[in-house]
């Protein structure tokens, strides 16, 4: 066989275009649930006698090419009875699938795939799924549902300490998360400093995790990406859910705008500790303001049956006012219009136009306006072109704009002081990718991908220009590092050029299958960080400021492989899997000690590059079925930084230049997490979280000057770690007898059980009576009971 | 709805809290000598040849901050190194650890070095350090009490006050200033400074190098009902110039000290070196500088 026959055969083998010798007609169509006719994202479609398959995209839709003739197709996803289809292929059809849900969904664990054996038949590996509904059986503090807090319970995810704003995964800062509501970028995803995620958990409808084996369609973050997509409404009749709790109360309604050709969907929710305020005797206090709402909205129409259009929004604030003093308020403002469009049975094709803001203010009335803001303005298009049943094509493109106020401080009349005008910076962000997923054969399954991507900084701006063009040095007369003052400042125009970053970041993940209940996989994603939030502490907090790529900051960048198990037991009842993965960072950005962050005009100044790795292994045990489920997660893990500097003379870099745990490092991390079924009517829940304490540094010795007592630090980092932190949290859920209006439930929690006062910080204090040298903990949380009555129509 | 009601007042009166705890931390491997010494320049009495060097010993973190870790019996020696003239100082009678002279006058532009011999864990160890006295510090023009509205209004019906002085700085040099505020005689510690605006500390740059007006403290008087002073007192401010090294020293310990676990504290190091041991340097550090000051009677205090 000739060379060039070879060739042919394997590029028709894997792009599946074999098949356009064979007489193959497509199904393709939405599935949808029943009652609402919202789309099932994850659905899977089979036809087990052709062994052939596949699941509904993120829009509900699928397409499967079959030949021609009879078939029985298959439809399953998690909750929902299975549907089946008698199917007779003479031609390309649309067919639309509606599923009902299963009365049996209280056996269901709350963190699910589509499929039973989802996890063991899957390509995706380092991945995982929540039903923000389902979760509602979870004691959370304040009885506050809330999917950032669930997702802690699995392996590789935590957060640094309670109430920290953000999560780490697998090792990354909180920044390298790339969290997307409607593909909209989170900026912060965070209420209450950190206490609270802003995302009420009745207007989202599906929610998904990638640690590890991230696809080309993500970019732009190192460490993981949150897809969480809002609830489309209900297209056949007005519903309402809400609740009302401690912390917050929340209403949703949905319906439909015209009846099962498009719908609504309307979210509200509001803290309310503000509102006891004017009940206290301390005027100052009754003049203060502490309140979070969010606002979530969705709308489609369909068109016709090759046309959808979507558009949604979320819009998020904290208030924070201490009396008449001082306000400060944050949140985030997203908008997302979408349209879909099936070219053809096999094409299936997205164009989003995407707005991102994350803004703050903060106010010292007749002192100062601080105010900053990130914002993107986003448009990309997205395609899955369905080749067979075995091999699915995705390609896109996108490009970003970005623009970023490093903050502003305008100072009162009476203050007399110029303003602090950090300035704007601006960037463009494109991106292309392609990406392959194909049944190899019957045992192996891969996806494979390709992502370009860039980062283009550009004016206007001043850029100012720095000796031996790097902004810091070490000063070997001074021994420390020096953030230099600008020899000179250069011009940039509207859109003149000052910086650019082009990468090809590869993907790959793959399936090979055991037997009919284990399998193996494999994943591998290089990521590109272009957006990095300046903070250099153990976690963020509103006032953080966001500084794009530049001159002197290249864009970080992470290589991760993961490899897992995954074996199921006793019918798919039960579900095993360990992972273990090592992920390579170069370009991450440290600060030097002691850095001045905040209204610095030569922030770059501040930061040091140097690398960072971090490897662990993680293992997840999951009862699916029966009165009793929930699950076992542990990870052992380890997050290292390294930065050496510049390699100047005497130059020690950070922790003298040797490997150092980052600032969010826990060693062991275990969580149990259990629902038992105690009647239709009552469940009852429990978590036991227990985990390492994350690195400090504590003084070697103290002396005095001046009668000031001082602690002694060695210099080195992450020496020490704070207690291990371990809590119990109990719950039930009481469901109320159904009424013609609808149903009601009643949750009961109570968050840290055995009140353990777990340590957020320790500071080293001197007692203000005798002088003596004491140790401070603080702690966010002890015991706390809640209650929330929730509701739906 | 009630109950509610009162469990959230509950719960948010019951929840974040602050503890003294217990930790175990090793006691300290050596004793370091701490260096507490300058030689400065007089602006204001350029005549003056008294210097100072207090020294005393490092020790673990929980002992008892009433012990004497004064260190007596040392010899302590500053040599101008532009002259070669060397002055040995003097030990305080009361032992208090104060080594003395009224010999050396600190010349602008001059570098000085202190040599110590001091016995520590019963060895003797010597200690060098060097500094140089950078430009003369600008003359304090005035002293500026101004009331203000306490950022957090936490202090009832006192009225916390600033301390402004007026200078005139070089325009065209990237300068360091430290700020002593005394009240009467006794030096004021300012305990509520924000670690990225230190007003005991001022680096030029961040004021453009234009600035004229240096906060020197924030909130200082009345802030505690028991440490009020009731006018007519004494109020001195003195306005030292220093090097960069010096300012990054006092910067890095105060911001230290302020810090929490949450963010990284840092190894802060001083000038003095140790000769005999060279991992164990002296804590505190050996400044030199320059010196103004200006000291005005406060009769009454001013209002809006």
């Amino acid at each position: 066989m000739s060379l060039l026959k070879k060739l042919l055969i394997l590029t028709l083998v894997l792009t599946g275009l074999g098949d356009l010798f064979a007489q193959n007609y497509t199904i393709s169509g939405y599935v949808k649930d029943d009652a609402s006719g919202e789309e099932l994202i994850g659905a899977n479609i089979v036809v087990s006698e052709q062994s052939k398959g596949v699941s509904t995209n993120v829009y509900g839709f699928y397409s499967l090419t079959l030949p021609k003739g009879k078939h029985t197709v298959s439809i399953t996803y998690i909750g929902y009875a299975e549907k089946q289809l008698d199917v007779d292929l003479q031609d390309n059809q649309s067919i639309n699938i509606q599923m009902v849900e299963s009365s049996n969904v209280i056996d269901e664990v709350v963190l699910s795939d589509t499929k039973i054996d989802n996890n063991v038949k899957s390509v995706e590996i380092s991945t995982v799924k929540i039903d923000p509904q389902k979760m509602k059986q979870i004691p959370v503090v304040l009885g506050e549902q809330d999917i950032i807090k669930s997702l802690t319970l699995l392996p590789g995810i935590a957060t640094a300490r309670e109430g920290a704003n953000g999560f780490n995964v697998r090792g990354g800062k909180a920044d390298q998360n790339l969290i997307l509501l409607d593909e909209s970028s989170i900026f912060s995803s965070s209420h209450l400093f950190g206490f609270f995620s802003i995302f009420n958990s009745d207007a989202i409808k599906d929610a998904k995790m990638y640690k590890g084996g991230i696809p080309a369609y993500y970019g732009g973050r190192l460490s993981s990406v949150l897809d969480i997509r809002q609830k489309e409404g209900n297209m056949k009749k007005l519903h309402g859910a809400g609740g009302i709790g401690v912390l917050s109360s929340r209403l949703m309604l949905e319906g439909p705008i015209v009846k099962d050709k498009g719908s609504f969907m309307v979210a509200g929710r509001r803290s309310y500790a503000d509102l006891f305020l004017p009940l206290s005797s301390d005027t100052t206090v009754q003049k203060s303001k502490m309140y979070f709402y969010d606002l979530n909205v969705k709308g489609n129409y369909i068109i016709n049956k090759n046309n959808r259009v979507f558009l949604s929004g979320y819009f998020g604030r904290d208030v924070f006012g201490f009396s008449d003093r001082f306000n400060l308020s944050w949140g985030n403002t997203n908008f997302t219009g979408r349209w879909n469009h099936v070219y053809s049975p096999k094409l299936f094709s997205n164009l989003s136009v995407i707005y991102s803001k994350y803004d703050y203010n903060f106010d010292i009335p007749d002192i100062f306006l601080w105010k900053s803001y990130v914002k993107d303005i986003t448009v990309k298009n997205d395609n899955n072109y369905y080749i067979n049943d075995k091999s699915t094509l995705k390609f896109g493109a996108k490009v970003s704009k970005y623009e970023i106020n490093l903050g502003d401080i305008e100072y009162s009349e009476e203050i007399d002081r110029p303003d602090s005008l950090l300035g704007i910076r601006h960037g463009y962000e494109p991106s292309v990718y392609i990406s392959h997923e194909m049944q190899v054969n019957t045992r192996l399954d891969i996806e494979y991908g390709l992502r370009l991507s860039g980062f283009v900084n550009v004016g206007e701006q001043d850029v100012s220009i720095y000796e031996d063009g790097k902004p810091i040095y070490w000063d070997n007369e001074i021994e420390d590092y020096v953030t230099r003052r600008p020899i000179e400042t250069k011009h940039y125009g509207r859109n003149d050029v000052i910086s650019s970053h082009y990468k090809l970041l590869p993907r790959l993940r793959m399936r090979y299958t055991l037997n009919e209940t284990s399998s193996l996989k494999a994943g591998y994603n290089r990521m590109m960080q272009n957006i990095h939030l300046v903070s250099n502490a153990t976690s963020s907090n509103p006032l953080n400021i966001w500084l794009p790529n530049d001159k002197y900051i290249d864009p970080e960048m992470a290589d991760q492989i993961s490899v897992g198990y995954f074996k199921n037991f006793r019918d798919n009842m039960y579900e095993f899997s360990a992972e273990t993965y090592y992920k390579y960072l170069s370009n991450v950005i440290d600060y030097k000690d002691l850095p001045q962050l905040s209204q610095n005009p030569y922030i770059e100044g501040e930061v040091l590059p140097g690398k960072g790795r971090a490897y662990g292994l993680e293992l997840y045990l999951k009862k699916t079925r029966g009165k009793f489920t929930g699950w076992v997660s542990y990870t052992l893990s380890r997050s290292e930084l390294k930065i050496e500097g510049f390699g100047a003379e005497g130059e020690p870099g950070i922790n003298k230049g040797d490997w150092y745990a980052a600032a969010h490092d826990k060693t062991h991390d275990l969580s149990v997490t259990g629902v038992y079924s105690l009647s239709d009517r009552l469940t009852v829940s429990a978590n036991f979280v227990v985990a390492s304490g994350i690195p400090v540094n504590y003084p070697e010795s103290s002396f005095s000057i001046d009668g000031v007592q001082y602690g002694h630090y060695n210099g080195l980092r992450s020496q020490h770690r704070l207690s291990t932190y371990h809590r119990i949290d109990v719950g039930a859920t009481l469901k109320g007898k159904p009424k013609k209006w609808g149903e009601t439930e009643w949750i009961f929690g109570v968050y840290n059980l055995y009140n353990r006062y777990n340590a957020a910080s320790i500071g080293f204090v001197q007692n203000e009576d005798t002088g003596q040298n004491q140790v401070e903990k603080v702690t966010y949380f002890g015991i706390i009971p809640s209650l929330t009555w929730n509701f739906k129509f | 709805m009630k109950a509610i009601a009162y469990i959230s007042v509950l719960v948010l009166a019951i929840t974040s809290c602050t503890r003294i705890i217990d930790l175990d931390l090793a006691d300290q491997t050596n004793t370091r000598l701490v260096v507490n010494g300058s030689v400065m320049h007089y602006v204001n009495n350029p005549d003056s040849g008294y210097q100072e060097i207090i020294l005393s010993r490092s020790r673990s973190y929980f002992d008892d901050v009433d012990n004497d870790y004064s260190v007596s019996g040392a010899v302590v020696k500053v040599k101008n190194v532009d002259t070669d003239e060397e002055i040995l100082f003097q030990e305080s009678v009361d032992n208090s650890g104060l080594y003395f002279t009224n010999a050396l006058k600190g010349i602008v532009g001059n570098t000085y070095e202190l040599s110590i011999e001091a016995t520590l864990d019963n060895e003797l160890q010597t200690f060098q350090a060097v500094d140089e006295i950078p430009f003369e510090a600008p003359a304090v023009d005035s002293i500026v009490l101004e009331p203000v509205t306490d950022f957090l209004g936490d202090n009832g019906d006192r009225t916390p006050y600033v301390i402004t002085i007026n200078s005139l700085n070089n325009l065209s040099n990237h300068e360091f200033f430290k700020f002593e505020v005394y009240l009467g005689n006794k030096l004021i510690i300012n305990e509520h400074e924000n670690p990225n605006f230190f007003f005991s500390l001022v680096d030029d740059a961040f004021f453009g190098d234009s600035i004229r007006e240096f906060p020197v403290t924030d909130r200082l008087i009345n802030e505690k009902e028991e440490d009020n002073i009731k006018p007519p007192f004494d109020i001195e401010v003195r306005m030292q110039s220093i090097n960069q090294k010096a300012y990054n020293y006092w910067r890095k310990l105060y911001v230290n000290s302020i810090s929490g676990t949450d963010t990284p504290q840092t190894e802060v190091r001083g000038t003095v070196n140790n000769l005999t041991h060279d991992k164990r340097y002296a804590l505190g550090t050996f400044m030199c500088g320059s010196e103004s000051s200006r000291r005005d009677i406060i009769t009454e205090f001013p209002t809006e």
